[in-house]
């Protein structure tokens, strides 16, 4: 049971804090004097007054930049450790060091491709 | 290569594998009629004239096929195993081609391929005209193969891929004339009911695997003695259950009074002569399993006097000409599930074969009147067709007598022979119930002859009736020799030719301990017989021979509550819609209801359980997404419930 | 202590790069044709160089005594230059060529491997020798085997069935062929994959590449419905899966199968957790093959899509979704036994009776046969509730003629689509049987073959899996599947019925197949019938199947 168990603390935490909320919460409100005003409802009492909903739609490009994004950012991630084991290869290993080069480009290259297919169809234009 | 089979009985089956000779040809039988069907389907359009002599060529063909291989078997009785290829082999289930010819194969290839050709023989001068001919002969031609393969398989899913087989031919061939709605609907009806009955044979055929450890039946007959007679008694039900769908017996005939909307000839072959006769062919086969349960056979027994005396209760008060041989088939193949419940196993296939004869006939007989009448059906509408159509007069008038059990024409023999093993077995009230259904068979046929042929003609001036050509008449004439003396040939004594031919391949009934009712001897009950169908002739003729009968509709003889639900056919056909479409519907539609309703509900309802869900669908997603995720997580939180209650 | 760990020497493992080769052509196919479709009108620019890369891979591969593999990749060498001179101005015909041969190299390649894994020979049965390839990632054992030719056949078959349809619809885009070769790579790596994270990895492939392959048609609501349905809902049920796995990774401390299926027949592993996880793996699993009540996506997305990617996805994902329910069943939770069997068998009948309950109240076509395809999800979970070799082999060989038997339905009902526009509802039908008599034959014998009635393909199907559902002893189910199969039977029938048994609307436009369409409904039927009528040759090796990697 000693994989529950480690739950088992966190559920503690979590009743815990949500307590420590509660109590907070409580206490202010039994201490504090209420006298709303119309100034002190807005969301932000200073800056520029909020306009429409939160709800808004967002252009989808966003989206596509933001995937392009991760996409290359995870393939950095994947190049540390590969960088830190091509170093070691040599003939004895059961693969060479030139497999792992062309193994990598590889793995650019198609991830290129990919970037490649979306440039052609257009979602890398701003406007 | 010779081997002995020993049924622990003592019985020793003589199994001869062979691939060579007459016997080595036989896989040549249902392959023939496949090939008339592929060629007259493929040549449609291209030889369209020729569509019925290639199909009859065919159906000739396996029919001199079929003549030699039973030849070879009447010559040198053995059981003969062709050896074929593999069908499917996996994980130690096998079952192949391989082709079971013995001396109750023999029999029913020759009834089959026999009766077979003389239908396609008469369907030429029948359906002449018809905008689809090439493809009737191409259906006939494809039920031929299906049912030589139900009769040749040596395993028991070879037999079924015949039996259902079977079905198909007989579903394309009842909704042959499908403009009528109602033809259509009696095609599907006949289809599904069998379906019903598959389930019991398909469940049937697991349970033989999984208490032999084959399907093929001359392992499982060999083997069945061994068997616990609970186990045997659930098998033999499970295949009865199989044998009563397509047999028409109690509960499932409903099929077969519909399955008349098809053309006259297919009525003759398939829901008369030789497809209905699967079930009784089945529970024949599989005899030395039968008798390893007593029990079961008595249900067979009452199954097959219930419905023998039922049908010819309803077949009394129909008027359709096709409707009361429809009946009156399921009252004959009632009689031989009699037989095989009380142990006369040759007695009902000795009915079999004289039925297919006389029934075969008779609705031939129906089809020549309804080819004169301009397909009037009514028989308050025909009368005096014996001057203008002598040979099927003279025709008709045998096949009514073969029924009723007039000696000694063909019917009498069989039938009588039933119910007198039905008497030395001890069986004292199905006896009665034969006897009483023997009196009504005569009855109602007798009626039904009467009012076509005799009489002054009450068809009007609408129609004028005359023989039919000769390619119709030819078949009837060779049908009613048959008729006429097949049993005296076959199996005039008890114990005559048929009755030691089919000696080895039957059940040992010994063992059973059979005891007579009574003291009666066979001298007493054959004229008791005789009186049975002398009274209901008699009966017949005071009622409707001796009265005027020349001005359309007469009242019958009989009225008040019992009559009219005799007519209306006791509601059976009404009560079934009703329970089983109606519920079935049912069913599906509170299926729906939960599908679209509920599902909704309960995802609201638990939507203010579970607050994670709604969050996030809410406004995301629409709502029938948010209810999909609903119920999966649901269905996740009952199937963790379930899992985790056992370990924790 | 983590630094001290980082500089020991790590283990590499060989790389036996046999052992996923059909995947590896088809990947390398799934590139290449989108550099091409992006080099749109140079494509020689792309052929070219590929096909040298190709030949010479080929070349090599050859001088390395591996001549099969080598044949394959030369033949795709030369094919690809080839197909781009024959067909300069019509991009999506080379696409469709040559997604059509890779599948084609791919099925060869198969065929290769198997041979090579295969012991005895001559008249005796052959037994497959299962291998373990890329340190126990992935089993070259007979469900990788099945599944491959059951996948790859299915792809062979959808291309062209979906070519003219595509063309009519207007959305036969050049993504299409390179999604479905990386789909099929997806299906057939999850029938290989012999550890969790591969098992995922390969899942998410072909499920992304499907969510895609189901909105294809833009400007269709209800497509673009079925793909944001499909999405969301199996991000759902990926997300239960890989709780699921990664619980089950915390209960064994494995990720192996075969390590998994050791560990938790130890009486130490913590049961607790390890049910947990497999029952959060049962939920994620059961969503993808459509067991109820995982099912609901099932009519709505098969509904929308495009019906050649409908009949892709019935056919397909089912048979590589079972081949990793099998896998993880019978080879990681063989210790957890009399746990899911009673819940898999509960699930199962239900799936069975609820699937062709529904189905017998539908009107469209599509969607019937989504109702259908849940039966039949349930029909082949017998094979895995038996736990038996002749239960595994069963299920393989049912997935096979469930496949065969529902791309030849989609066929013809894409055939009477594409005239007639919309959906395709029971009415359509009417006297179909008399105005096109080879489209409504051909229908109603996959439709036959689908109830289960010999002698189809369909039949010997069902006969297996009942059999081996007998044999172990879940009688009461295969009951419960025959009764389902009468119910089913009934709709299948109405079918048939409406076609050749009533009238046609004369206002009605004829069906029309395109050559493609043709072609691949005839092969179909063929297979339909040939499965059913000689089944021996694939019933063999899917019984040589049950050898596992363990």
């Amino acid at each position: 049971m000693s994989f529950f168990e480690q739950y088992g603390t966190f559920a503690i935490l979590v009743v815990l804090g949500c307590l420590l909320y509660a109590l907070i919460m409580v206490v202010s409100r039994v201490m504090r004097p209420s006298v709303p005003s119309p100034q002190k409802l807005t969301t932000y009492e200073c800056g520029v007054p909020a306009e429409g909903t939160g709800w808004t739609q967002v252009n989808i490009r966003y989206y596509v930049f933001a995937f392009l994004f991760v996409i290359f950012d995870v393939e950095a991630i994947f190049l540390f450790p590969w960088a830190v084991i091509v170093g070691g290869l040599d003939a004895t290993t059961p693969v060479s060091p030139m497999f792992a080069v062309v193994a990598m480009f590889l793995f650019i290259g198609t991830l290129l491709e990919g970037l490649a297919y979306a440039w052609k169809k257009g979602v890398l234009r701003w406007d | 290569m010779k081997l002995l089979a020993v049924l622990a009985s003592g019985v020793e089956l003589e199994v001869v594998e062979t691939t060579s000779g007459l016997i080595g040809l036989a896989w040549l039988i249902p392959l023939v009629p496949l090939l008339g069907f592929v060629g007259v389907l493929l040549a449609t359009r291209a030889l369209a004239d020729r569509a019925a002599t290639i199909a009859m060529g065919a159906a000739a063909l396996t029919f001199v096929l079929s003549a030699a291989v039973a030849t070879t078997v009447i010559l040198e009785p053995a059981t003969y195993v062709r050896a074929m290829p593999t069908w499917i082999d996996v994980g130690g289930f096998t079952v192949t081609f391989e082709l079971l010819i013995d001396q109750l194969t023999a029999v029913m290839l020759l009834v089959v391929t026999g009766v077979g050709l003389l239908v396609h023989v008469y369907s030429v001068g029948y359906m002449h005209g018809d905008s689809r001919y090439p493809r009737y002969f191409g259906y006939l031609n494809l039920f031929l193969a299906s049912m030589l393969i139900l009769v040749l398989g040596s395993n028991l899913l070879t037999l079924f891929l015949g039996w259902e087989l079977v079905g198909l031919s007989s579903y394309l061939l009842i909704g042959f004339w499908f403009e009528s709605r109602s033809n259509a609907a009696a095609a599907k009806k006949a289809f599904v009911t069998n379906r019903v009955g598959d389930v019991s044979f398909m469940v049937g055929m697991f349970l033989t695997f999984a208490t032999f450890g084959t399907l093929d039946i001359l392992d499982v007959v060999t083997d069945a003695e061994a068997l616990a007679s609970g186990t045997a008694f659930a098998l033999v039900l499970l295949f009865l259950g199989g044998a009563v769908a397509k047999s028409a017996q109690i509960p499932l005939y409903v099929w077969l009074p519909d399955a008349m909307a098809g053309p006259t000839p297919v009525s003759a072959l398939i829901h008369a002569a030789t497809m209905v006769t699967a079930g009784v062919y089945l529970l024949v086969r599989l005899s030395p399993l039968l008798v390893v349960s007593v029990d079961a056979m008595e249900i067979i027994a009452w199954v097959g006097a219930l419905t023998a005396l039922f049908a010819a209760l309803i077949a009394v008060r129909q008027d359709g000409i096709k409707e009361i041989l429809a009946y009156s088939t399921i009252s004959q193949l009632g009689f031989m599930f009699l037989a095989v419940g009380v142990g006369a196993f040759r007695e009902s296939i000795f009915h079999l074969v004289t039925h297919a004869f006389f029934k075969g006939l008779l609705f031939l007989v129906a089809g020549s009147v309804m080819h004169a009448m301009a397909n009037r059906t009514d028989i308050w509408q025909m009368g005096g067709l014996r001057k203008v159509m002598p040979v099927t007069f003279w025709t008709a008038a045998i096949g009514t007598a073969a029924i009723a059990g007039v000696p000694p024409l063909a019917g009498f023999f069989s039938k009588d022979q039933i119910l007198t093993e039905a008497y030395f077995h001890g069986y004292g009230a199905i006896w009665i119930i034969g006897l009483v259904a023997a009196v009504l068979t005569a009855f109602y046929m007798s009626r039904w002859f009467i009012l076509i042929f005799l009489g002054r003609p009450r068809y009007g001036e609408v129609v004028h009736p005359h023989e039919s050509p000769p390619s119709m008449t030819v078949p009837l004439i060779v049908l009613a020799v048959l008729s006429a003396i097949g049993g005296l040939a076959l199996n005039a004594v008890h114990t005559g030719p048929l009755y030691r031919f089919l000696e080895p391949t039957v059940g040992p009934i010994d063992q059973l301990g059979y005891e007579p009712v009574g003291p009666l001897e066979e001298a007493v009950l054959i004229p008791l017989a005789i009186v049975a169908a002398a009274v209901g002739i008699l009966l017949a003729y005071l009622a409707y021979a001796r009265r005027d009968v020349s001005s359309g509709r007469m009242s019958e003889p009989v009225s008040g509550v019992g009559a009219e639900l005799m007519e209306r056919r006791f509601f059976v056909d009404e009560a079934y819609e009703k329970v089983f479409t109606g519920a079935g519907g049912r069913v599906a539609q509170a299926m729906v209801w939960f599908d679209t309703r509920v599902i909704d509900g309960l995802v609201d309802g638990a939507g203010a359980v579970s607050v994670a869900i709604g969050r996030v669908g809410r406004r995301a997603q629409t709502g029938l997404v948010r209810s999909y995720v609903g119920v999966v997580l649901l269905g996740a939180i009952v199937l963790v419930g379930v899992l985790m209650a056992q370990v924790v | 202590m983590f630094l001290a760990q980082a500089t020991e020497p790590l283990e590499i493992p060989e790389v036996a790069w046999s052992s996923f080769a059909p995947e590896l052509a088809l990947t390398a196919a799934a590139l290449v044709l989108l550099l091409i479709a992006i080099a749109k009108g140079r494509q020689q620019l792309v052929a070219v160089p590929a096909a040298v890369v190709s030949l010479a891979a080929g070349i090599w591969l050859v001088t390395q005594q591996l001549v099969v593999p080598g044949g394959v990749a030369i033949a795709l060498g030369l094919a690809l230059p080839a197909l781009v001179f024959a067909f300069p101005r019509r991009g999506s015909l080379v696409q469709a060529w040559g997604a059509g041969l890779a599948l084609v190299g791919a099925l060869v390649l198969t065929g290769w491997q198997y041979l090579t894994v295969l012991e005895g020979g001559g008249t005796e049965v052959a037994t497959i020798v299962p291998q373990a390839a890329l340190a126990g990632a992935l089993a070259n054992d007979g469900i990788a085997f099945f599944t491959r030719i059951t996948v790859y056949l299915t792809g062979l078959l959808v291309v062209p069935i979906g070519y003219g349809y595509l063309q009519d619809r207007r959305i036969n885009r050049a993504e299409v062929e390179p999604l479905l070769l990386l789909a099929v790579v997806g299906m057939a790596a999850l029938g290989t994959a012999n550890d969790l994270i591969t098992l995922f990895v390969a899942l998410e492939v072909l499920s992304l590449a499907l969510y895609v392959l189901a909105g294809l048609a833009r400007r269709d609501r209800r497509s673009q419905e079925a793909s944001l349905k499909y999405f969301v809902l199996g991000a759902v049920a990926s997300a239960i899966l890989l709780y699921g796995m990664a619980l089950t990774y915390v209960a064994s401390g494995e990720l192996a199968l075969p390590a998994i299926g050791s560990s938790l027949g130890l009486v130490t592993t913590d049961r607790v957790v390890a049910t947990l996880g497999l029952a959060l793996i049962t939920v994620g699993l059961g969503f993808k093959v459509a067991l109820v009540p995982f099912h609901l996506w099932t009519p709505d997305v098969y509904q929308g899509s495009p019906t050649n990617v409908t009949a892709f996805m019935a056919a397909a994902t089912k048979a590589a979704g079972f081949a990793a329910i099998l896998r993880l069943y019978l080879v990681a939770f063989p210790g957890l036994q009399g746990l899911w069997v009673p819940v898999l068998a509960v699930l199962a009948a239900l799936t069975m009776l609820y699937g062709a309950y529904l189905a017998l109240v539908q009107r469209d076509l599509k969607r019937m046969l989504a109702y259908s395809s849940i039966t039949h999800a349930g029909y082949a979970t017998i094979g895995v509730v038996a736990v038996s070799d002749a239960g595994l082999s069963g299920t393989l060989w049912y997935l096979l003629t469930y496949a065969v038997s529902t791309l030849g339905a989609f066929a013809c009902v894409i055939a009477i689509e594409r005239t007639r526009g919309g959906e395709v509802g029971l009415l359509e039908l009417r006297g179909l049987g008399r105005t096109s008599p080879a489209i409504a034959g051909i229908l109603s014998l996959c439709l036959l073959s689908l109830a289960g009635l010999p002698p189809t393909a369909g039949f010997v199907g069902k006969l297996v899996v009942f059999q081996a559902g007998v044999q172990a002893g879940l009688t009461w189910l295969v009951v419960i599947g025959v009764l389902s199969s009468v119910v089913a039977a009934f709709f299948y029938l109405r079918i048939a019925g409406t076609m050749f048994l009533e009238d046609a609307d004369p206002a009605l436009p004829l069906p029309a197949a395109s050559s493609g369409l043709t072609v691949g409904t005839a092969v179909s039927a063929a297979l339909v019938v040939f499965l059913g009528i000689q089944p021996q040759l694939f019933l063999q090796v899917a019984d040589s199947a049950a050898a596992l990697v363990r």
